[in-house]
């Protein structure tokens, strides 16, 4: 065995997989070589000292950090969630989509002059049905209609023309539950 | 599954949650699939600093590496619902903490101000962690201990990243080539060469600074 064989059986030799015949040359070659003789103690005795370094521990917060985390996950599963980024790219695609169609169409409906406060307060929650009954796409106006958890109440409302949150209702069937 | 998650001064605290010491992981994530809270605490709990060290020594900089662990726990909590029972848990935590860190490496090598941070050897006196060292050494042994881990995690940070990978695995976690290959989505022949690879190179770093 020469210096290439044994660097390139370096890693066979270190875990004991060659056959014996061959691990008696890689033997018989280490005692003749001082080259691979000092590169494969400089390999032990640097793993040695890789598998002594002080283990790295998590910091004080990492629980408080991850538990806060770990709430904020969407309670419902995500279309995305389920199919990956397929599933978000066609999801981002048709919310667009629908956006830009609500948009259109409340251009349409929503006189330039400023709303007299009996039109505004009316319900202002707007259901878009896609007709396929597969997604629902409501658009929230007022203040009213978000819970008082959620974490945008504190958001101005940006205009008469922009939905402020869309929310999606996918059938149980798309999310696998 | 909820949230049960307890949290103390450091990290997240055995003391706290109820004794699993019994139980293999297979049987934790069955309890926590079928909704005890705390299961999935304690499988914090096993994996928190395994992978933290995991990570830690593939990219070489702890805060973002805490970063990616609390991500690899949140997928798990997130998927857990469609592991595989059949398959050992802890592979399919370090797969997912090791497509992590190999995107991290890859978004690093497209923005190479990120340096790696084990890189550095210009350590201050005053900023050394002491507390593992030994009292009762000399101090030329002291020197020579530092000396060493210094130039080993300089070392190991000049691997490329997917031989440091399957480094870390191989020596620090002491996993097999299969599961190795499992979790980082090789075949068996890719991490023998990666491995050989790592193997020489590391030795070939270290050698000259053994002498």
């Amino acid at each position: 065995m020469d210096c290439r064989e044994f660097r390139d059986t370096f890693s066979d030799y270190l875990d004991g997989l060659l056959t014996a015949a061959d691990e008696v040359r890689a033997r018989e070659h280490l005692g003749a070589c001082p080259e691979c003789r000092r590169f494969e103690r400089a390999y032990r005795t640097g793993v040695s000292a890789f598998q002594g370094l002080p283990p790295v521990g998590p910091s004080r917060d990492f629980g408080v950090r991850l538990l806060h985390r770990i709430r904020r996950e969407p309670a419902l599963p995500t279309f995305a969630g389920s199919y990956g980024f397929a599933g978000a790219l066609l999801a981002v695609t048709v919310a667009g989509f629908l956006v830009l169609d609500l948009r259109e169409r409340r251009r349409d409906a929503i006189p330039d002059a400023p709303e007299s406060a009996e039109q505004a307060s009316v319900p202002p929650t707007l259901i878009v049905d896609s007709g396929a009954d597969v997604i629902t796409v409501r658009v929230m106006r007022s203040d009213l209609d978000l819970p008082l958890s959620d974490p945008y109440t504190h958001l101005s409302w940006p205009g008469p023309s922009t939905a402020r949150r869309v929310r999606f209702d996918v059938p149980a069937v798309w999310s696998g539950r | 599954m909820g949230t049960a998650l307890k949290t103390s001064t450091q990290g997240t605290d055995r003391s706290l949650v109820r004794s699993y010491d019994g139980l293999d992981d297979s049987a934790v994530v069955r309890a926590c699939i079928d909704g005890d809270n705390r299961a999935f605490t304690e499988l914090v709990l096993r994996y928190q600093t395994r992978l933290l060290n995991f990570v830690y020594r593939s990219i070489g900089d702890h805060e973002r590496a805490e970063d990616l662990v609390q991500e690899a726990f949140i997928r798990v909590h997130r998927h857990l619902g469609r592991f595989d029972q059949s398959k050992k848990f802890s592979t399919w935590i370090y797969t997912i903490a090791s497509n992590l860190a190999k995107n991290e490496l890859r978004n690093r090598s497209r923005n190479p101000l990120v340096l790696f941070q084990a890189g550095k050897t210009n350590w201050e006196a005053d900023h050394r962690p002491l507390q593992f060292e030994d009292f009762r050494s000399r101090p030329d042994d002291l020197y020579r201990q530092r000396f060493l881990r210094e130039l080993v995690e300089a070392s190991v940070a000049q691997l490329p990243g997917h031989h440091r990978v399957v480094f870390v695995l191989r020596e620090l976690e002491g996993k097999s080539y299969e599961e190795i290959a499992e979790i980082t989505g090789c075949n068996l022949g890719t991490v023998k060469s990666r491995l050989n690879r790592a193997r020489n190179s590391f030795a070939s770093i270290i050698a000259p600074h053994l002498d």
